[in-house]
């Protein structure tokens, strides 16, 4: 799994390619973390598009996205089509509080 | 059961990096089927699941051995069992509950409920002390010959 951000003005996006598993997501929180936390941004993206497989580890790295970008004053939606991934992150009803694009 | 057509064990030992092995070996295995690609998502998922909770709370801290059988039935279908020799359940209906985790901070305890809402059949049996064994079952929809 790889981790790429792109700033367009005062909105961070932060893509995820390959694959996002229990061995990835301990990685992946703790970069996505360090992305979100100078607080600099008014909103940001976690593009999920680029993920070829997730599983429930997807939940915990969203999770942990929101908090961080609560507690940084940053709005967070997450960036995901229709299909596997999407189904995961509505089992655990992560669309209650987090807007998907 | 029906009639077994195809048929492989894999023995893997308990490491994290492994997992993505498991869902590799899983999918080169039941491409036989040519399954859609939703199907072959919502298997990779649970196995990805039932291996991850094998290595995470079945051996804890410790390096053991993950045992994944995968047969293919005459009637299309793709039966899956993930064994482990770790520290077991000892509530499994508990276990099962949405959000219920035993493991860290970066697990959602959603596992057995993707395993169930993805597969058609599971069934989870364990011994504490002695480890645990899941039982899959997805049955794959056979394409229309051209």
């Amino acid at each position: 799994m790889k981790i790429k951000s792109e700033i367009r003005g005062s909105i961070l996006k932060i893509c995820l390619t390959g694959e996002l598993g229990h061995h990835e997501a301990i990685e992946a929180i703790s970069q996505i973390k360090d992305e979100l936390s100078d607080g600099k941004y008014l909103q940001a993206v976690l593009d999920l598009t680029g993920l070829s497989f997730m599983d429930s580890s997807g939940i915990a790295v969203v999770m942990k996205a929101y908090k961080t970008a609560q507690n940084a004053d940053i709005k967070l939606a997450v960036k995901v089509e229709n299909g596997h991934k999407k189904r995961i992150l509505l089992a655990a009803g992560l669309n209650k509080i987090i807007d998907f694009i | 059961m029906k009639n077994v057509v195809n048929e492989v064990t894999i023995k893997l030992l308990g490491k994290s990096c492994n997992e993505s092995f498991a869902r590799s070996a899983l999918s080169f295995f039941i491409m036989q089927l040519d399954p859609n690609i939703d199907e072959l998502n919502d298997i990779k998922t649970a196995v990805s699941e039932a291996v991850t909770n094998s290595i995470v709370h079945g051996y804890r801290n410790t390096l053991g051995i993950i045992t994944m059988n995968i047969k293919i039935t005459d009637d299309n279908c793709v039966h899956i069992i993930i064994r482990d020799k770790g520290c077991g359940i000892e509530n499994i209906s508990k276990a099962r509950e949405p959000m219920f985790t035993t493991g860290d901070s970066d697990r959602s305890g959603m596992g057995f409920t993707i395993m169930e809402s993805f597969m058609d059949k599971l069934s989870v049996s364990s011994k504490p002390g002695k480890g645990t064994v899941v039982k899959m079952v997805k049955k794959i929809t056979a394409k229309k010959e051209s």
